[in-house]
């Protein structure tokens, strides 16, 4: 088991950093101090994972990467948008790919 | 959730050490919500009327008379005139005072108008006392994007790059107005869950389009997506920096292994393919 | 291997002044040249640049610009006006970026090199939002980088500073200091307005040297003593980097006279000097008092300065002077933001426009211009617009040619507001600089006020820095446009056009003092911070190629 204290709670932009979770066998088993939502978000982090598909059917990382990218090549107006729960490093490269496709980019400030 | 025991009404500080005790919490809304029970003073104003509200206090603190209002029995955005005398008294006599908006102002009638006055409004203020404003964003990081848009492109959001560098135009470039008007022919959707937040018309559109989505769970935009990468969560299963409501950046931790690579990783991999393709 | 030959080359730390002379790059380093041999192109894998006519001098250093973090973010954010005209195109080594005053990081790094610049100081940091500023740097290419750090209206500095007992003060301080630094990756102590700030937060007026700033009543005098000591006792390589106070009030210069006797005999940066050399009129404008300043610059040459010239045109003032942005606001009534950055700093940001018919700008333009003029030692003077207060550093050429040409700049002089020559005496001063004295001002004097012993010269062991610019007439044409730019050993700038992307090192310092918040403020941190000690320190992911530079 190992304790990891000083969590950063990534679920609203309160961004509580002192959270204390506990983790067993790669699953989170504790979490204090934080609140009924952020507790059972963590708690809840390894359940209802979305799965791989494109067009409903199960496929690899390789060949949904090559769909995605043929889509996102082909498209005449194309939009990428959200990035609210992710990390600044993968916003960055989310900007690079709007600006090599001609990309309008948007988050949910604009509404 | 724990924005009042953290950072404002029982927050104790240097100079409030008394916690809840000695602060003044004023909510303004249009219902009685837990937030406003836990108030010092509630003014329950009809929906719709923000920007008069904001408007009459800009009046009452430069001490101008509300020309339509009677003194005695006149009422603002459906609260009495005292109690908006009250309270314009309060924010200018204050020691230091905040205001903390969210979207009932920002998406209600007058919308970005109503931030324009609220932020005079709060400029006027600095006159007499240290007064801020600070808007409460609530998925984890969009304070983020917002400043890595701006450093890179200059921009905060709906920013296109179709002439080969960073134009911005809300209205035009903005997610709700653009798919509302069918001209997108292709979505990417990183982690937002478009079908749970964006008005019907644009949801309609996205489903006819195709869509691409990065998301660590199964959301209302998954089942129709026409290709679905799940991702390992950003602050539990990939580390990276968060930028929290009022701009201070933290670094979230990585505490469990995902059997999905990061946002950053897939990201990574998809710009390298679009580039060498 | 890449040898430039034939270039009259500028090298004033190595007393070299236009000598013809090779200079040759292996592994981003400049290299003794091994004899007389010729090199010959094509062979044994040498790159030439043929430099025969053209002027060579190392790369220049910015030691003090505001390009990263949160307050030049908030200016962009707040003037999108400033953008819509002045943007860059993606290109295979080029990322889009746009901005003029307030560039976008990716630009930012393209017009320093398109300058001949190759290494910027981003001039505050508070704490707190530290990793905001790295982030920016990450993203700004072909500069090497550094920041400094704001203390000089800190609560842990302060309440430090108000403890009775001397020695544990300064020991406690000197830890302080250290991990300040230490937590913000930063690179000198930068202190603005000291006390200054803190004291407005309470609604009070201006400090002078000794008032009493709440809440633990400290003066800014011992605010400026205390760091300048523990600078010293940490044997930094840059003193304390001072912003001081009263920026831009009619009267200030004897401020800034106090300030620098305070210190007299120990080493002082005294930043945008040109806003602290006002002398007020009896009728509440300002005059120059350059003269005074210089004057004791002159015969203290243990300070150094940077000019902070005004441009006319746009310019978004940003500083963590919070009162003085407030004032502006008032003054201009054009818009502003303010911010409280909790225990730290203040700061705002407000857009305003230079103009040469205003008499307080023109002014202000004359007063930077006899800074220069009359500090006698360009060791001790350097290039700055504090950009983007005083306009972009887009202008450097333009300075240096105003620097340089006598005829030109009395021809820009006609253009002010008539009244200008009573209240300045720049039309009487003649000085022209000469090339090896801009060598000086612009990549030399910044290189040893900053401790770096490997830049601003092209010595055997320098970085491989190097600006090569064609000698016209008009010397800002010249230096807006340089043939080469070497950055690191790699040609990164050809003909003012950038061929190739790459992104530079973080200068850090590692004082010799344990990085750790001293153990009785720790509670503080934990009751008045909003966020956990141990979120604080700044990762080391957020600074891809360090160079910590041994202290002295």
């Amino acid at each position: 088991m190992s304790i990891h204290k000083d969590v950063v709670c990534t679920f609203c932009s309160c961004l509580c950093d002192d959270l204390e979770v506990e983790v067993e066998n790669n699953q989170i088993t504790r979490v204090k101090s934080a609140c009924a939502i952020g507790r059972n978000k963590l708690l809840h982090a390894r359940s209802n994972l979305a799965r791989l598909t494109a067009g409903n059917k199960t496929v690899s990382l390789d060949e949904a990467l090559d769909i995605a990218a043929g889509i996102l090549k082909q498209a005449r107006f194309p939009l990428i948008y959200g990035l609210s729960s992710t990390t600044v490093e993968a916003q960055r490269e989310a900007i690079a790919i709007g600006e090599l496709i001609g990309a309008t980019i948007d988050n949910p400030a604009s509404y | 959730m724990r924005h009042f025991t953290r950072y404002s009404t029982l927050a104790k500080g240097l100079f409030t050490p008394r916690g809840r005790q000695g602060k003044k919490i004023v909510v303004v809304d249009v219902r009685l919500t837990p937030t406003a029970r836990a108030a010092d003073y509630f003014l329950q104003i009809k929906p719709g009327t923000d920007f008069e509200v904001f408007n009459a206090l800009r009046a009452l603190i430069k001490g101008l008379r509300l020309g339509n209002v009677d003194p005695g029995t006149g009422t603002v955005a459906g609260v009495t005139l005292t109690a908006w005398q009250e309270l314009a008294q309060l924010m200018q006599s204050c020691r230091y005072g905040v205001v903390f908006f969210g979207i009932g102002t920002t998406m209600s009638r007058g919308k970005e108008m109503n931030i324009e006055l609220l932020l005079t409004l709060i400029r006027e203020l600095n006159r007499y006392t240290r007064f801020y404003a600070i808007p409460m964003r609530g998925h984890g990081n969009v304070t983020g994007i917002n400043h890595v848009l701006t450093w890179q492109t200059g921009y905060p959001f709906a920013v296109n790059f179709s002439r080969g560098y960073p134009r911005y135009n809300p209205g035009e470039f903005s997610v709700v107005d653009m798919l509302g008007r069918r001209e997108v022919d292709a979505a990417f959707i990183i982690a937002t869950d478009p079908g749970a937040h964006l008005p019907r018309a644009a949801v309609e559109h996205l489903q006819k389009i195709p869509t691409i989505v990065l998301e660590p769970h199964c959301n209302l935009t998954t089942p129709w997506a026409q290709v679905v990468i799940p991702v390992a969560p950003a602050g539990v299963g990939a580390a990276g920096t968060f930028y929290r409501m009022d701009n201070v950046p933290l670094r979230v931790k990585k505490l469990v292994d995902f059997p999905y690579p990061s946002d950053e990783e897939v990201l990574r991999a998809l710009k390298e393919r679009i580039a060498n393709a | 291997m890449l040898k430039i030959v034939n270039g009259q080359v500028y090298d004033p730390i190595n007393g070299v002044r236009g000598a013809v002379k090779d200079i040759c790059i292996t592994g981003g380093k400049i290299v003794a040249e091994e004899g007389n041999k010729p090199a010959r192109p094509g062979c044994d894998g040498v790159e030439i640049i043929d430099a025969s006519g053209l002027i060579v001098m190392p790369g220049g250093i910015d030691i003090h610009s505001h390009i990263a973090g949160p307050k030049v973010n908030s200016g962009r954010l707040l003037c999108p006006e400033d953008h819509y005209d002045y943007f860059t195109v993606a290109t295979p080594w080029q990322r889009s970026s746009t901005g003029y005053t307030t560039p976008g990081t990716f630009l930012t790094g393209y017009l320093y090199a398109r300058m001949g610049y190759t290494t910027v100081f981003e001039a505050a940091a508070p704490p707190l939002k530290a990793r905001h500023v790295h982030e920016e740097l990450q993203d700004t290419p072909l500069l090497d980088t550094g920041c400094y750090t704001l203390m000089g209206n800190n609560y842990m500095v302060m309440k430090v500073l108000s403890d009775p007992d001397g020695s544990r003060r300064q020991e406690r301080l000197r830890e302080l200091v250290a991990w300040l630094l230490g937590s913000s990756k930063g690179y000198a102590v930068k202190v603005v307005n000291p006390g200054g700030v803190e004291n407005w937060k309470w609604g009070r007026d201006k400090v002078d040297l000794d008032t009493p700033v709440p809440p633990f009543d400290v003066t800014p005098r011992q605010i400026l003593l205390g760091l300048a000591g523990a600078v010293e006792e940490l044997r930094l390589l840059h003193p304390v980097h001072l912003h001081a106070n009263h920026i831009g009030q009619p009267g200030n210069y004897r401020t800034t006279l106090a300030t620098m006797g305070a210190l007299a005999g120990r080493r002082l940066h005294l930043t945008h000097l040109q806003f602290h050399a006002y002398e007020a009129t009896p009728k509440g404008g300002f005059r120059s008092a350059a003269p005074q300043v210089a004057g004791y610059l002159n015969e203290h040459p243990e300070f150094t300065c940077d000019v902070g010239q005004i441009i006319f045109g746009p310019a978004t003032t940003m500083t963590a002077d919070a009162p003085l942005q407030f004032s502006l606001h008032r003054l201009t009534g054009n818009k502003w933001g303010n911010c409280d950055v909790e225990m730290e700093t203040g700061s705002g940001v407000v857009p305003l426009v230079y103009r040469p018919q205003s008499l307080p700008n023109a002014i202000q333009w004359a007063i930077g211009l006899e800074l220069f003029l009359l500090v006698t030692n360009p060791w001790q003077i350097f290039l700055t617009t504090d950009h983007p207060n005083g306009g972009p550093f887009t202008a450097y050429p333009q300075v240096i040619r105003l620097l340089m040409d006598g005829d030109y700049r009395r021809a820009q002089m006609e253009r002010l507001h008539p009244k200008v020559k009573d209240y300045t005496l720049l039309a009487e001063l003649d000085r022209e600089y000469t090339l090896e004295e801009i060598a000086i001002i612009t990549r030399a004097g910044p290189a040893r006020a900053l401790g770096l012993k490997h830049k601003g010269h092209l010595g055997a062991g320098a970085d491989a820095d190097v600006a090569i610019y064609r000698p016209q007439q008009d010397k800002e044409a010249m230096f807006a446009r340089p043939v080469y730019v070497i950055k690191g050993g790699k040609i990164v700038v050809r003909d003012g056009q950038v061929v190739d992307s790459c992104y530079g090192k973080r200068f850090l310092v590692s004082p010799p003092a344990p990085n750790r918040l001293p153990e009785e403020l720790e509670e503080d941190f934990a009751a008045f911070y909003s966020i956990s000690l141990s979120n604080y320190t700044v990762e080391d992911a957020y600074v891809a190629r360090p160079e910590v530079i041994p202290c002295a």
